[in-house]
């Protein structure tokens, strides 16, 4: 399909701007089609129908059907009854336009179903400008169509810079008061939001166990570790050896640690964790995530302390894979002639 | 609009021709192999021709690359002397501060209970005497303080009690005792310094002090070895091995053994006289290394002998106890590097030098009482199955569990346990049994006044509190004492910034 | 006389007299199968520590351990010492040592500033105790045997009362809190930056192969050395910039370091710049360097100076090629005069470098 062009777009637009009242009143009975291809035959109700027949049964056109179907065969017998033509109502004929006209005023774009829904939203926009808003961090959290499957809605191939657009107005939309907003726009909004919406559930805040443990994960490199937190007087055991047996290095040991370390807890709470996987720096600084998770399950206000010790940032690096070609993950070979 | 470039800049680009050289040509165009497997494109450009040599007639061309070329490097150190810069021990670092009130180890602070925890220096006269006894290790972190010192742990202070028993004031109990001990523990906890503070406590106390500083030593096949003959089976002596027994007993406890006359008859001596002290006795065994066992039993008859021979009581006096420290017991208990005569080896305990000091952990051995501290090491060190048994067997009935019992720890099925290993560890008849201690870590105030101690002596910036105590108790495992010396002489934080300041440019 | 009885540490010496901070769970328990529930009902209440707080058999008094005796005990003590005459049938009227005496009764009588600096619970309860309750609050006591109890538990209940307050207050002060709120960690507490920067960068340039941990390896052998070696006799025409006087540098091994690099960093690099004065000459201009590049070059050509030593170990090159810098003997120092005596010269040449518009 071809991609709609800006020159189309704008005289689509310019269509609305100039006519838009008497676009609506000429063709009433076209607004109702959701989906509005003048041009395909299977439409079902009767007033498409006698529309489609128009052109062979009206004796006086007033202009010529330019944009009749050409792709309307001949009739290939030869009616047996030969019926007189039915009475012209001028009544109908003055409502009815000559020629066929598009449903949508962006039939003739490459993408005519996106065009509609964004020329829907910005009249609604303009329609409703007066309202007071919200600031932008108050507004609802909204989970809007994600691009894949907004294409899937349309149906048409909408580049990512344009549905951009359309999530601008759809935003400004959803920061109306909410007391205020009209039925209308949170109908039409509706549309694009995502089946089931993500953010309305909310997360259960972890709590410890009937034992007293928090429990918690970390992961690092190629390692993972599993921390139990129990309160106690500073005692660990990790794998079921005690730290120096499993981290030779003070700064291994240090690390592992530094959670309780930089908020003073280290002789507070005792753990226990099982750690796989990677090598010894690894397996310390998951062993680092995974204690400073479970002290937020024990004690959630430190989170301010543990985000500035840089304990609960997430370091999601990972070894790059080696690529085809290549003889590591970038490196290439070296040439040798021959 | 004015233009982004301005008539400077342009005028400045005209000289730089590189701008104008067209760069395509600069990638070099291969044509005459059109069809290998490598893009051109992608390649690096070749530097130099020189690196691709081409050889004449139908050699393919071959990649050299020029060497790096090497920086100057002066000649390495001479022979030994990497060595001995590894075994150097320093004992004093003279920009550490001088603490105020430090007690030192004495008679009466080695069983004073209010000062566990605190750290005692080693008194200045016994550091000679342990320096000849190889007490000390390179690695336990005496180079950075004004003088050695050693923390009092309860380990210690027991050891110091025990002391005090064995050489009884008077009319004791435990006096004239033997106690046999195994010190095992984890790496770091300080089993081998536990020996030390016994041989200063043996120093204190003027016993005789006998040690192997490196059970290694004799196993790995450095001394010289030969067969005895007509010991069935065959054992071999390592005369130079116990000749530097000797020097090190007769320089560390000169004192004692200057003041001790011969009381046995000795034969096979010539150079020995009846008045001799048991100095001159020792001197005899390293001015030959031949003699050096004899002279060793000779000795150890001496220092065992409860009363003189006849005819020699006139200068006999009573001998005092003995205190004999072995460290790396594992060494001893697998083959010896040594090679029999047909090639197989050499089982540790034929070296007749180690099995005379493993006998000692049978029965009534010193019959003047003392104390055997065999400390097991866990560096550098061989595994050694059997030893791992026989120490669960020692634990498990230091526990109460009867050697009958279905607990009681026995080797596996078909692991093929050395027989003569278990056999040291067999349950002992006599009333003085061997014993296993385990060094654990400090206890939260002991590693306290360590720490202070680091602080005292200008080497730790940080305020002491019992918070950062526990922190660094649990950083070290629970109070390894090793561990602890780690964390005390790390440097983490520093002072603030100073501010560089420019140094004038014509300086 | 500030009071004794510290009550925050008195809360951690009598477990029992914790508060559960931990939410309840109690509420989900009917959600939980059978078994659990009936467990459940008392631990809920307790916040639960894994670690045994039995006191070892052998512990003995340490001179660090110095404690004040009891206020019990020290009421008794006085009591003994005050009637000594007076009890004559041998039973003392001091107070009772197992029961415990009230701290009020027997510090703050006595000290009338402690009484009014003491903790506005402590004077709230006396408030309390003092007045005499209307009838119809007051109940009597059905059973005389729990009287009794009720009467020797006294002090402990308000013991724990006074505690719980107290906890709650600071409970309500920072919640989501079990222990004191920490303080905001220093820029040195971040986990990234645990070590000093001039100490980590130079540790970095150590670094061989991205062998880091044989580089911190050889860092702190490094430092060792700089502690233990004698203080610098530092060289007057090359001196060391700022610090402290040099026979106290080796006790701070880091700002020993620091101070060694500064001094002999350039404060700018030659950069040689083709094609500005014609003729395919280059020309020499001198362009400033920051902080962390100045300690970068002087770190390279003091690595690098340290090749030349006959050392075995790497560690111990550097570290003595450190100490020849402080003490002005280093071949660096040339260096670094080298380039500043270039850099002079090529001032000239600054106006002909083309600069960045």
């Amino acid at each position: 399909m071809a991609r709609p062009t800006y020159g189309i777009v704008q005289a689509m637009l310019s269509l609305r701007l100039y006519s838009p009242s008497s676009y609506r009143l000429a063709a009433p009975a076209l607004r109702r089609q959701t989906r509005g291809y003048a041009t395909e035959p299977e439409n079902t109700t009767g007033e498409m129908q006698s529309s489609t027949e128009l052109p062979s049964t009206d004796p006086l056109p007033t202009d010529p059907p330019s944009a009749a179907p050409p792709a309307e065969a001949p009739p290939s017998e030869i009616p047996r009854v030969v019926k007189a033509a039915p009475q012209i109502d001028f009544a109908k004929f003055t409502a009815q336009p000559a020629r066929i006209i598009p449903a949508s005023p962006s039939y003739f774009s490459g993408s005519p179903r996106f065009i509609d829904n964004v020329l829907m939203l910005e009249s609604l926009q303009a329609k409703y400008a007066s309202l007071p808003i919200v600031g932008a961090g108050e507004a609802p959290r909204m989970a809007w169509f994600k691009l894949a499957q907004f294409r899937d809605f349309v149906g048409e191939p909408v580049p990512m810079k344009k549905y951009k657009s359309l999530l601008k107005i759809l935003q400004r939309l959803n920061r109306i008061q909410p007391e205020m907003v009209p039925q209308e726009v949170r109908s039409h909004l509706g549309k694009f939001l995502r089946p089931g919406n993500p953010y309305a559930q909310q997360n259960v805040p972890r709590t410890v166990d009937e034992n007293g443990r928090a429990r918690a994960k970390g992961k690092r490199k190629e390692s993972t570790a599993v921390v139990q937190l129990v309160e106690g007087e500073g005692e660990i055991m990790v794998n079921g050896k005690s730290l120096v047996e499993m981290f030779q290095r003070v700064h291994d040991r240090e690390s592992a640690l530094w959670a309780l370390r930089s908020t003073q807890r280290m002789d507070k709470y005792n753990a226990w964790i099982t750690v796989k996987g990677g090598g010894v720096t690894g397996q310390a600084e998951a062993i680092t995530l995974a204690i400073a998770r479970a002290l937020l399950v024990h004690e959630p206000a430190l989170k301010p302390a543990l985000r500035k010790a840089g304990v609960i940032t997430v370091d999601a690096r990972r070894v790059e894979r080696k690529k085809p070609g290549h003889v590591k993950a970038r490196k290439m070979p070296t040439w040798v002639k021959r | 609009m004015a233009s982004a470039w301005c008539w400077s800049c342009l005028s400045r680009l005209r000289p730089t021709t590189r701008a104008f050289a067209p760069t395509p040509a600069a990638t070099p165009r291969i044509t005459s192999a059109p069809f290998h497997s490598t893009a051109v494109q992608y390649a690096n450009p070749v530097k130099k021709k020189s690196t691709l040599v081409a050889n004449k007639y139908r050699q393919g061309q071959i990649l050299k690359r020029k060497k790096k070329t090497k920086t100057e490097r002066a000649r390495p150190p001479a022979v030994g002397e990497r060595k001995a810069l590894r075994k150097r021990i320093v004992l004093s670092n003279p920009n550490a501060l001088e603490i105020e009130g430090m007690k030192d180890l004495s008679p009466e602070t080695m069983v004073d209970a209010r000062l566990r925890g605190t750290v005692v220096g080693l008194p200045v006269a016994t550091l000679d005497r342990l320096r000849a006894v190889q007490a000390f290790k390179p690695k336990q972190g005496w180079p950075i303080f004004r003088r050695p010192g050693t923390v009092l742990r309860r380990d210690t202070l027991e050891m110091g009690r025990l002391f005090e028993k064995i050489s009884g004031d008077g009319d004791a109990l435990e006096k004239g005792k033997v106690v046999k001990k195994i010190i095992t523990g984890s790496k770091g906890s300080g089993k081998t310094v536990h020996l030390l503070q016994a041989m200063t406590m043996g120093f204190l106390k003027n016993w005789i002090v006998i040690t192997v500083p490196d059970a290694r030593d004799l196993v790995c096949g450095d001394t010289a070895y030969s067969p005895i003959e007509g010991s069935k089976p065959t054992q071999y002596d390592q005369p130079n091995a116990v000749s530097a027994l000797l020097t090190r007993t007769v320089e560390a406890n000169r004192e004692v053994l200057s003041s001790l006359k011969v009381s046995q008859k000795h034969a096979g001596l010539p150079g020995l006289k009846p008045t001799s002290t048991l100095e001159d006795l020792a001197k005899l065994g390293f001015q030959d290394a031949a003699l050096s066992w004899k002279v060793f039993q000779a000795l150890w008859a001496e220092f065992n002998a409860t009363a003189a021979a006849p005819g020699m009581e006139k200068n006999f006096e009573a001998r005092p106890p003995m205190l004999v420290a072995v460290d790396g017991l594992a060494h001893w208990m697998t083959e010896s590097a040594y090679k029999a005569s047909d090639f197989t080896p050499v089982h540790a305990h034929d070296l007749i030098f180690v099995q005379h000091f493993l006998s000692l952990l049978k029965g009534q051995s010193l019959k003047n009482g003392g104390m055997l501290l065999y400390a097991t090491s866990t560096s550098n060190n061989p595994s050694s199955y059997s030893l791992e048994v026989g120490l669960n067997q020692l634990a498990a009935r230091q526990a109460g569990i009867a050697p009958d019992s279905e607990e009681y720890p026995q080797p596996e099925n078909y692991s093929k346990p050395d027989s003569r290993v278990l056999d040291i560890f067999k349950p002992d008849t006599a009333k003085d049994g061997l014993e296993l201690q385990t060094l654990g870590g400090l206890t939260r105030d002991e590693a306290r006044g360590f720490l202070e101690y680091f602080a005292q002596s200008g080497l730790l910036r940080e305020s002491v509190n019992e918070e950062w105590v526990g922190e660094k108790w649990t950083l070290s495992g629970g109070g390894i004492i090793g561990e602890l010396e780690k964390l005390g002489r790390h440097v983490r934080t520093a002072a603030p910034q100073p501010v560089a300041q420019p140094v004038a440019a014509a300086n | 006389m500030p009071p004794r009885l510290n009550l925050f540490s008195a809360n951690k010496a009598v477990l029992a007299l914790r508060q559960p901070t931990v939410p309840s769970v109690a509420s989900r328990s009917i959600a939980l199968p059978l078994r659990f529930r009936a467990e459940q009902t008392t631990p809920a209440q307790k916040r639960w520590n894994s670690s045994k707080k039995e006191p070892n058999p052998d512990e003995q008094m340490f001179p660090t351990q110095d404690q004040l005796p009891d206020v019990s005990e020290e009421a008794a003590e006085i009591d003994r010492i005050m009637n000594k005459e007076k009890s004559c049938d041998g039973q003392p009227a001091h107070p009772e040592l197992e029961q415990g005496t009230p701290v009020e009764e027997q510090i703050l009588q006595r000290d009338e500033e402690a009484m009014k600096h003491m903790p506005k619970v402590m004077q709230q309860q006396l408030k309390k105790t003092k007045g005499t309750r209307s009838f119809s609050t007051s109940t009597r006591s059905n059973q005389p045997g729990v009287e009794d109890s009720l009467q020797a538990d006294a002090s402990a209940a308000l013991l724990a009362d006074m505690i719980q307050q107290v906890n709650s207050q600071a409970l309500e002060r920072n919640p989501g809190l079990k222990f004191d709120a920490p303080e905001i960690p220093t820029k040195t507490m971040n986990f990234r930056k645990r070590y000093d920067s001039l100490q980590e960068q130079f540790t970095k340039m150590l670094m061989q192969d991205g062998k880091l941990a044989r580089a911190q390896n050889n860092m702190s052998i490094i430092l060792d050395h700089l502690r233990t070696s004698s203080a610098p006799n530092p060289n007057p025409r090359r001196p060391l910039i700022g610090g402290p006087p040099a026979p106290q540098l080796p006790l701070d091994p880091v700002l020993y370091l620091t101070l060694i690099v500064d001094s002999v960093a350039p404060l700018f690099r030659i950069r040689q710049v083709k094609g500005i004065a014609g003729g395919g000459t280059a020309v020499q201009i001198p362009h400033p360097l920051n902080l962390r590049q100045r300690r970068r070059a002087a770190i390279k050509w003091i690595i690098d100076a340290s090749d030349k030593r006959r050392d075995a170990q790497l560690a111990h090159r550097v570290a003595n090629e450190l100490v020849s810098v402080a003490e002005g003997r280093s071949g660096v120092w040339d260096r670094r005069d080298g380039q500043h005596k270039m850099g002079i010269s090529g001032r000239a040449n600054l106006g002909l470098a083309p600069r960045r518009r």
